[in-house]
């Protein structure tokens, strides 16, 4: 065994982890606020505003209402399908609480 | 859940303000750090968590300057360096290299024969002097590369590798002398 192995398992053999013991926690009542960079709340407004303009400028309003009703239509003449808006208002909840959920995880 | 990478949380930290993905990265990271202040001090618990404490406010306080230049335990530890050569300044009104030196000398002896188990690694580094000791500590026990220890300890790396020669030769006539060669 040359020198520097020697010296390698003699600094290793008294290596260990340090348990964290409540260390972790301490530190995180420590940290101090700290505000969000100004460019992600005024990229977001930014990315509102251009697709609020888009939805304006293509009528998105109706492009929606008449996305439902050929879907509501569709649904109707299917066969072995019973139309219930029900089903549709609780898969939307759904879909939205899903994303909510996603959102706030990634947020905080 | 898949383990998120360094970027992935750092990005959470510095654009959200993720007090959560924060979290993640200390717990990752409070072992090696601690480690590594207990060597510099001697093995002072206490005090190496008071640094280790101070060293992740100043990385949260700090991130958005990170510049993934190096990678962020690199840039932790560098903090850390910073963080304990302060506090050792903070010890002596007069701050000359040559006294920072002997408080580092002092706090490490005052520290050196407690009668832990690690006793005889500390008594073996304490035969070193502090820029060796902190070499030879990044490089065997932390198993840093000779640049990352010029990161970190802002040297450059031919003074590293000498620190690490006259280190290694120390230790090697200490472990001989002690019957572990």
């Amino acid at each position: 065994m040359d020198d520097e192995q020697l010296i390698r398992q003699f600094m290793l053999s008294a290596r260990e982890d340090v348990s964290d013991s409540g260390f972790s926690a301490r530190v995180m009542r420590h940290i101090p606020t700290m505000r969000p960079l100004w460019v992600f709340p005024v990229a977001t407004l930014l990315v509102v505003a251009a697709l609020a303009a888009l939805f304006i400028w293509f009528d998105g309003w109706s492009v929606i209402c008449s996305l439902f009703v050929r879907l509501y239509t569709a649904f109707t003449y299917a066969k072995h399908f019973s139309p219930n808006p029900i089903y549709l208002l609780v898969f939307l909840g759904l879909g939205c609480w899903y994303l909510t959920e996603k959102i706030k995880k990634l947020v905080y | 859940m898949t383990e998120l990478s360094d970027q992935a949380l750092i990005a959470r930290v510095t654009v959200f303000g993720s007090r959560r993905a924060f979290d993640t990265l200390v717990c990752r990271y409070q072992s090696p750090l601690r480690r590594f202040l207990q060597s510099l001090t001697g093995g002072d618990n206490c005090l190496s968590d008071d640094l280790a404490q101070e060293t992740f406010i100043k990385a949260w306080t700090q991130l958005a300057s990170f510049k993934n230049k190096s990678s962020f335990e690199t840039w932790l530890f560098r903090i850390a360096y910073n963080v304990f050569y302060d506090y050792i300044r903070s010890l002596k009104e007069s701050q000359s290299i040559e006294d920072v030196e002997r408080e580092v000398e002092n706090l490490y002896h005052q520290r050196a024969d407690d009668g832990s188990i690690k006793a005889d690694v500390t008594q073996a580094l304490g035969r070193l002097n502090p820029k060796e000791r902190e070499c030879i500590v990044l490089f065997f026990m932390e198993e840093r590369q000779i640049k990352e220890i010029a990161d970190i300890t802002g040297l450059p790396e031919g003074t590293v590798k000498s620190h690490l020669s006259r280190g290694k030769e120390k230790m090697t006539a200490f472990l001989k002398q002690n019957g572990y060669g």
